[in-house]
């Protein structure tokens, strides 16, 4: 990262600044909070608008608190609408009027249509700046429009066409250049150019984005007019915001940020934390059903880790496939807990065979064993116990997430601690009743 | 749809008009359920540009399948109708014999050729080198004009390049930009320089500024800093998608999906994470089997390990999944946040603690445990010790093994748990023993 010398005459700073990229300005600004002002007076109050959005989400809310009325309504004036929801959004509702108020009418109307939308659709993503004319225009019209009268804001890479006012295809900026004046409009327009509806979902809009390789795409409502754009940008930008949650909702990190403190975090986690814990204690009381068993049979304590590890690990590979396939919508329910019950059946019984061989040469070598019988009969039960485990985990692991679909729950929760701390114990269950039996034989 | 249609009648006109309603993308997705025959068929239907399209949409095994099945010519016609990095993927894919015989007879100045030499890995495999590049000293109205004239032939025209009279990279500027400008002005004055890459620099690399400074069509420089090639901003998102998914998998010990595989060698895939998984079980089971002593006495000790080992690799999964995260970012705090999850432990560790030493006491009381408060002292003190544990190993392991220059994602979440096992499984005997020991 570049060390600015802030001491030099504003003429130079301005020429360095110049030539930075936004997102190195906003670390810059971040960390160097004596010179926030001067930094603001060198780039420019709209350069630092486009700046302000790239800055983590707590310096966003408390440096706007911090600004006086006049450079509110200055800030607020170069967002971009769908930006400007955004940071709205930061806010708690009871700050959102003192910022309506700052804003023009037309906008905050905008602004506020734009909020109602549910989160999860792309209709409160999509952005109003783009290209919408008639068909019935001629090139030249079109040309002239789109290199003279549209707003600065607005993105010109694809022209979106309508007849009155239905949204029928577009046009991309390439080959409207490209087109001789007296070509007719009409045999230009892509009439397969892909679309998604205000009430889809956005990782549907996303995944569209992606598939058709376009730069806009466009947003209809159910007049199949249109109503506003999503672009390859905001598509990447969303894609690294999924991603995170993805990664976070496999090991239940809620809402982590990098900038969080050590309070926050632990507050953060704790509830899930301790109900684990709560849970692993009750569900422990319960297996103590047990102790006289196992105190006459203490070395199979000395596999417990490897059942509960193993059984664990075979889950969790069931469960990612599972998410992961559902989530880039390429499964067939059917077929894959098929496929996935298999595997595990092969797995589990590889495993346990495995399992058998590495318990005996364990026992034989490190002489824990008290009786002679016991070098014979605990790698079967430990080879047993872990083949109907490791099945039983993968199984749940394939079967959950595609309940709790079901159920309309969030798929994700499958990793949760309940659900681990619950597989513990079937585990547990399996090993010691396995034994039971062997060893009463 | 298009099965269906095909297999009923084989007017060759209907097809046609059939296909011309839909999008390229769309027609590859029905393209993948046809046979063999119905698919060289159809192919032969459309025209070269239309194939070609197609072809870029297919799965890059299917691309392969089709263009085999092609005459000689064909190839060399599709080849060259293809986006360049697209066509050096896919003849890569190729046998080496029919891989010869296609460089062979490929134009000599044919932009694919130079493509095919890069290793998968490097920014240079990605690249195009068909988009316009002016002199920075052009006019903007000349820049136009020379865009518009050669816009046909172009693959992408969204971004235009300016270089100086070496060749060398001086900035870059959006179709939209240019269009607006009004001339007199130089190209200079409207360029934007962007962050650059290498030709032979990792992929990784370019994803991970990818994530700090946004979508755009990249440039490509060699070692003397000139132009030689882009790689266009959705070839970047497809790239992104990629490692993403290779980062959720490598987090669960997953090997490389592939959803088309049988379920054998899916199977087979998996297993051998899975015995290293089982081998690293082992240390666990040799540190119980010296606390035998222990565990006899008190053998409620047993019940309560699922506690110890889970809170540990709870913890530690959590810090490994941040510090991963911290990990692919630009401007990295690592250690930093590495301290924070660590505090983090402190502090949850404590109260799980704590809970852990209550609901054991209650629950000795219930069931008339001996010795239920020194029990619960030790349960509870072995979480907290552990919760501290989790993640100091969560954070030190990533961070060592990408020092090693690895992929830190190795260190995959089941990895970590397991190992944290084997410290949890001491931690909490020993604990155990300090204060318990005394009763034997």
């Amino acid at each position: 990262m570049q060390n600015i010398d802030f001491n030099l005459p504003i003429v130079k700073l301005k020429e360095i600044m110049k030539n930075m990229h936004i997102s190195d300005i906003a670390v810059i600004f971040e960390e160097e909070v004596l010179h926030r002002q001067l930094i603001i007076d060198v780039i420019g109050i709209k350069r630092f608008s486009e700046v302000y959005l790239y800055l983590n989400d707590n310096l966003q809310v408390k440096y706007y608190l911090k600004l006086n009325d006049k450079q509110k309504q200055e800030l607020l004036k170069h967002f971009k609408l769908d930006d400007l929801k955004t940071f709205i959004e930061l806010f708690r509702v009871s700050h959102h009027d003192e910022i309506f108020s700052k804003l023009n009418k037309d906008t905050k109307e905008k602004v506020l249509k734009l909020l109602k939308q549910d989160e999860d659709t792309v209709g409160s993503h999509a952005s109003p700046h783009f290209i919408n004319l008639s068909k019935d225009l001629s090139i030249a019209e079109v040309t002239s429009f789109v290199t003279k009268e549209s707003n600065e804001q607005d993105e010109i890479d694809v022209i979106f066409l309508n007849d009155n006012k239905r949204f029928i295809g577009a046009i991309t900026l390439q080959d409207l250049i490209t087109a001789r004046k007296e070509d007719d409009l009409n045999t230009l327009i892509d009439r397969t150019y892909p679309y998604s509806y205000e009430d889809d979902l956005l990782e549907t809009s996303v995944r569209k984005v992606r598939n058709y390789d376009v730069l806009i795409l466009p947003i209809l409502n159910n007049k199949k007019e249109i109503t506003g754009i999503i672009t390859q940008k905001d598509a990447l930008e969303i894609m690294q915001d999924d991603h995170l949650e993805a990664i976070s909702g496999l090991v239940q990190l809620h809402d982590y940020e990098e900038n969080s403190s050590v309070l926050k975090r632990t507050l953060n986690r704790l509830p899930w934390l301790l109900m684990s814990v709560f849970m692993n204690i009750v569900i422990a009381s319960f297996l103590t059903g047990f102790s006289d068993f196992l105190n006459s049979n203490i070395v199979l304590v000395m596999f417990q880790p490897m059942i509960l590890g193993m059984a664990g690990n075979i889950g969790t590979q069931s469960i990612a496939v599972t998410i992961l396939g559902l989530h880039q919508e390429k499964v067939q329910p059917l077929r894959h807990i098929k496929k996935e019950f298999f595997i595990g059946l092969i797995n589990s019984l590889l495993i346990g065979l495995v399992a058998v061989l590495v318990t005996f040469i364990f026992l034989y070598f490190s002489r824990s064993a008290e009786a002679f019988e016991e070098i014979k009969i605990v790698p079967i039960i430990v080879g047993i116990s872990l083949f109907f485990a490791m099945l039983t985990s993968a199984l749940v692991g394939v079967l959950l997430p595609f309940t709790l679909r079901k159920l309309g729950a969030d798929e994700k929760a499958a990793a949760g601690p309940i659900i681990s701390t619950v597989n513990d114990f079937v585990s547990l269950f399996i090993y010691f009743v396995v034994a039971l039996t062997l060893l009463s034989l | 749809m298009l099965k269906e249609l095909l297999e009923q009648s084989i007017n060759k006109e209907e097809i046609i008009d059939f296909l011309s309603n839909y999008h390229a993308y769309d027609i590859a997705e029905m393209f993948n359920v046809l046979d063999e025959e119905q698919k060289n068929f159809v192919l032969d239907l459309l025209d070269t540009e239309l194939q070609a399209e197609v072809l870029s949409y297919l799965s890059l095994d299917d691309a392969v399948e089709v263009l085999e099945n092609l005459s000689l010519d064909e190839q060399k016609k599709l080849v060259e109708e293809l986006e360049p990095d697209d066509a050096a993927n896919i003849i890569n894919e190729l046998d080496d014999e029919d891989k010869e015989n296609l460089i062979a007879i490929l134009d000599k100045d044919e932009e694919v050729l130079s493509l095919i030499n890069y290793d998968e890995n490097e920014a240079g495999s990605f690249m195009t080198n068909n988009y316009l590049v002016v002199s920075g000293l052009d006019d903007v109205k000349d820049a136009t004009k020379k865009l518009i004239k050669k816009a046909q032939e172009l693959d992408s025209i969204q971004t235009i390049f300016a270089v100086n009279e070496d060749n060398k990279y001086l900035g870059q500027v959006s179709l939209k930009t240019l269009i607006r400008a009004k001339s007199p002005k130089l190209m200079n004055e409207i360029i934007v320089k962007e962050p650059t890459f290498y030709v032979d620099d990792d992929v990784d690399l370019l994803v991970k500024h990818l994530k700090h400074y946004g979508g755009y069509d990249v440039p490509i420089i060699n070692k003397e800093k000139q132009l030689v090639g882009m790689i266009s901003q959705d070839d970047i998102l497809d790239i992104y998608i990629e490692e993403a998914e290779e980062d959720y998998q490598k987090l669960a010990a997953l090997p490389d999906l592939d959803i088309e595989t049988s379920t054998f060698k899916t199977a087979m895939h998996r297993i051998p994470w899975l015995i290293i998984l089982l081998l690293v079980s082992i240390p666990s089971a040799l540190v119980t089997s010296n606390f035998n002593g222990i565990v006899s006495a008190f053998v409620i000790l047993a019940f309560f390990q699922p506690l110890i080992l889970d809170a540990g690799g709870d913890v530690a999964s959590q810090t490994l999944a941040v510090t991963l995260i911290e990990l692919t970012k630009k401007d990295a705090k690592v250690f930093k946040n590495g301290i924070k999850e660590i505090l983090t432990g402190v502090l949850s560790g404590l109260v799980m603690g704590l809970l852990a030493f209550i609901v054991t006491i209650i629950l000795s009381n219930i069931l008339k445990f001996d010795h239920s408060v020194l029990v619960a002292l030790s349960i509870g003190l072995a979480v907290w010790v552990t919760v501290i544990m989790g993640p100091i190993l969560g954070f030190l392991i990533p961070v060592i093994i990408n020092k090693l220059k690895f992929d830190p994602a190795v260190a995959s979440g089941p990895f970590i748990t397991n190992l944290i096992d084997i410290s949890s499984n001491i931690i909490y005997f020993t604990i155990a023993t300090l204060i318990l020991g005394g009763l034997q």
